[in-house]
Formats: C-alpha cells, structure tokens, sequence
C-alpha cells in the first residue's frame, strides 16, 4: 500500500474521531418528524398496488485489458 | 395521438416517442420502453390523486375565569422585549431567556388560558446535576469552562406549546426501480425495471407541540423531547407557584407550518417503509389530508440555565419532567486539531508497517 493511501486513511479515520468527539457537544438539534406522536395501532395501509411500466437494458463491453497483452510502461498517446 | 406526446420517461424524466417499429412508447435518451395503455392509465391515477389538505381547526385555550388571574403577575423584560408570568409569591427578577432585569408591569389579563400542564417533577438541584453530567466524558471540552463557568441564575419556566392532534389519510405515488445485472463473455448488462407503486391509508397523531413562544429557542424545544403527555393535567394556576410561565406570543396559526412539516414528514416515512423490494424509489406525488385537526393549548415544564464563558452566553435547558439535559458547548480547537493530527499520524504509521510487512512477506 503506497504511503500516501495510507495518509489518507489515516486522515479519514482522525476526521471521524474529532467529528464524532464534536458531536458530543452539539446536542441542541431539531426534530423534524413526530414519529414519538403516531397513536399507537393508528397506521393502516389501505391500498398497495405496483404497476410495471417497463425496463430498459444497458450493455457495456467488458474489461478490454483481459484481452491485451501486459502493459510495458512508459507513456502512452492517444489520439 | 397528441396527448401521447406529451408523456414523460417514468425512469429518466425525457419526452417519450412513439416508436412505430416496436409499437410502443421509447424514451430517445434511456432507450426505456413503455406500454402506451400501461401509461396512460399511469398518468390517470398521478393526475387523479387528491391534493394535499393541511388546514386545522384551532380553538386552543380559554378564557379566565372571573377572579382566576387575579393573583397573577406580568414581568416585562426590558431587554428582549418578554413578558413572563408569575403568582404574587413568586418574585421574578430576571428574565429566564436573556438574563437581563424584568419589571412588574402590572395582573394578567386578556391573555388566553391554558388547556392543559404538564407539572415540574423535577427540582433545581436535578438540574444542576444534569449540567455537571452533562459536561462529563467530553474529551473537547475546555477544562477551564467546567471550572470557570458558573451558572448565573437557573429558572423554572413553564413554555407556551401548541399541540396539535390529527388524523391523516395520505394517497402517495412513488416511481421504484429494480436493477438486475448478468455478464457475458463481450458484455456487461444492467436491466433497469421500473415501477409505479402506490400506497394509500391512514396514521393519527396526537399531542404535536410546537413551541408558542418566540424568546424560547424552537430548536431546544424540540431537543427536549419528548414529554410523557399522560401526566398533563388540566390547567390550575396552584401550578405556576415558584415557578415562571411565559405568555405565547406565537399563536396556533402561526405555529401549524411547523406541525405539518414534522407530521407531513412522519407520514412520509411510514408508508415509505412499506415499500420494500425495491433498488430505489422515489416519491413522485403524495397527497395528505389531515382530519379533524385541533389545537390544544399547554404548559411544558422547562429548567432553563443560563451561563457566560469568555463572553459568550451559553444556554442549557432541562425538560422537566424527564430530566433530559441538551445545550451546546463550547469545544478546544486546539486540542480538536492535535487529536486529529494524532489520530492520522498513528493510523498511517500502523498501516505504513503493516502493508511494509506484507510486501516483505511476499
């Protein structure tokens, strides 16, 4: 694993520690929804239904280095 | 004909066509191929279903009765502009939101009664031991706030909240894929299946606040929740003594918006989850009528705690009826900073080793 994968790993995993250690502190947050408030037995579904409209199918050619042989190296044009 | 122009691509939202080789409806961008009775019949259910009603009956509060307000006391905060209740035993001297002096303006009157109270349970003692609490296991935290700060005033506050009950009967469409995937020798194929789905029912709620006043931060309303409502009881004014009560100055109308939205959002969720076998699904239209809507008027019991650190005012409430405690505080970006750095660099030095290891290995 080349090292500056392993500094960015590093950094992802450092970035979640101090976020989730903020987080603590921030405790004042909205509450968007009022499932707390649902009467208890209250929600029925009445009508369920599924329509199938169609499908589409797309295709991409497969991996072409199988193909080929070994890259060698050094730089490569393109037209 | 001219009507089949006009339908859109259920799965990619491009003007469809009429392909006449295969007869049937294709979308020129996705390739999607639709049936037309199939779509015609899709887009008589979207244009079918009922719009969305989110009207309310609101007749929250009463009047005083003759002689009930008479004992009671408005402060007028000469900073933010709050009026607060007290009885004549209590004295209030500062407000509870802002800290700075209120002055008695005179007896209640022609303000609405509240319905209903939810009493403290808890005392001022719990909530200086919340905050205590509150401030521990916070590696972030400034040592020097915990020993610095001090709580200039704690306040008992009973907060105006309306609570909204409903029924909902909801009608929602949504347009819902199932992706399928195969390889062969040359290819790659993904087959995309899309679907109308719909779901149709009902969900009541009960007992929605929303905060009423507007010196009372609305989010920290919310983040106290919830309240245990079966321990309401009817209003009384024996309730306030000792404690402050602030006046609404948001009416019920006012504060519907808010009730919808977390209603609206509720309902939503629940019938989202009913649809399930799907790879994605998207709400395409959703209809909400809420049924006998009413509006209660009511008390909350909040301790509110005020301190100031570095010349910022930090606010602390405590719901109290269930001692739940949330306030922002303040955090160490330097230590935050050298906890990252940290972190990185022993994560990247252990990975760094470890991958060394394995390449020595081989």
């Amino acid at each position: 694993m080349p090292f500056w994968l392993c500094l960015v790993i590093g950094a992802v995993v450092g970035g979640i520690v101090v976020g989730i250690m903020l987080s603590q502190l921030h405790t004042v947050r909205p509450n968007n929804a009022a499932a707390d408030y649902v009467i208890r037995d209250s929600f029925r579904v009445t009508m369920q239904d599924e329509t199938f409209l169609g499908k589409t199918t797309n295709r991409t050619p497969r991996m072409q280095q199988q193909q080929q042989p070994p890259h060698q190296g050094g730089p490569s044009q393109h037209p | 004909m001219a009507d089949m122009m006009e339908y859109k691509c259920p799965a990619c939202g491009g003007k469809l066509e009429f392909s006449s080789t295969e007869q049937q409806m294709k979308c020129p961008f996705c390739d999607s191929v639709f049936d037309v009775a199939t779509l015609q019949s899709y887009d008589e259910a979207l244009a079918a279903a009922p719009e969305s009603d989110m009207s309310w009956e609101s007749e929250a509060g009463s009047e005083w009765e003759q002689g009930e307000a008479d004992s009671m006391r408005v402060y007028h905060c000469q900073s933010c502009g709050g009026e607060v209740i007290a009885d004549e035993t209590t004295a209030a001297s500062k407000c509870p939101y802002c800290d700075a002096p209120v002055i008695m303006t005179g007896q209640l009157a022609g303000e609405l009664k509240p319905d209903l109270v939810i009493p403290f349970k808890l005392d001022k003692e719990a909530a200086k031991k919340a905050l205590l609490q509150h401030m521990e296991g916070k590696p972030l935290l400034p040592k020097i706030f915990k020993s610095e700060n001090h709580i200039d005033e704690i306040k008992g506050v009973y907060v105006p909240v309306w609570l909204f009950d409903a029924g909902v009967e909801a009608q929602i469409h949504y347009r819902a894929t199932k992706v399928r995937r195969w390889s062969d020798q040359q290819f790659d194929y993904v087959e995309t299946s899309t679907f109308a789905v719909r779901r149709g029912g009902n969900i009541a709620f009960e007992h929605v606040p929303v905060d009423g006043s507007a010196k009372m931060d609305d989010t920290m309303m919310e983040a106290l929740e919830p309240y245990n409502f079966a321990e309401a009881v009817p209003f009384q004014t024996a309730y306030l003594s000792g404690y402050l009560a602030d006046k609404y100055d948001t009416d019920a109308e006012a504060s519907v918006a808010r009730a919808n939205d977390r209603i609206r959002q509720s309902t939503l969720n629940a019938f989202l989850q009913t649809v399930r076998g799907y790879d994605t699904v998207n709400t395409e239209h959703d209809s909400i009528r809420l049924e006998h809507g009413e509006a209660k008027y009511a008390l909350y019991p909040v301790w509110l705690l005020n301190t100031s650190w570095n010349g910022t005012k930090y606010t602390f409430a405590m719901n109290g009826q269930t001692g739940k405690f949330v306030g922002d505080l303040p955090s160490n970006k330097g230590k935050a900073w050298g906890i990252f750095f940290g972190v990185t660099a022993a994560v990247t030095a252990v990975l760094y080793v470890i991958s060394m290891l394995l390449q020595s290995g081989q």
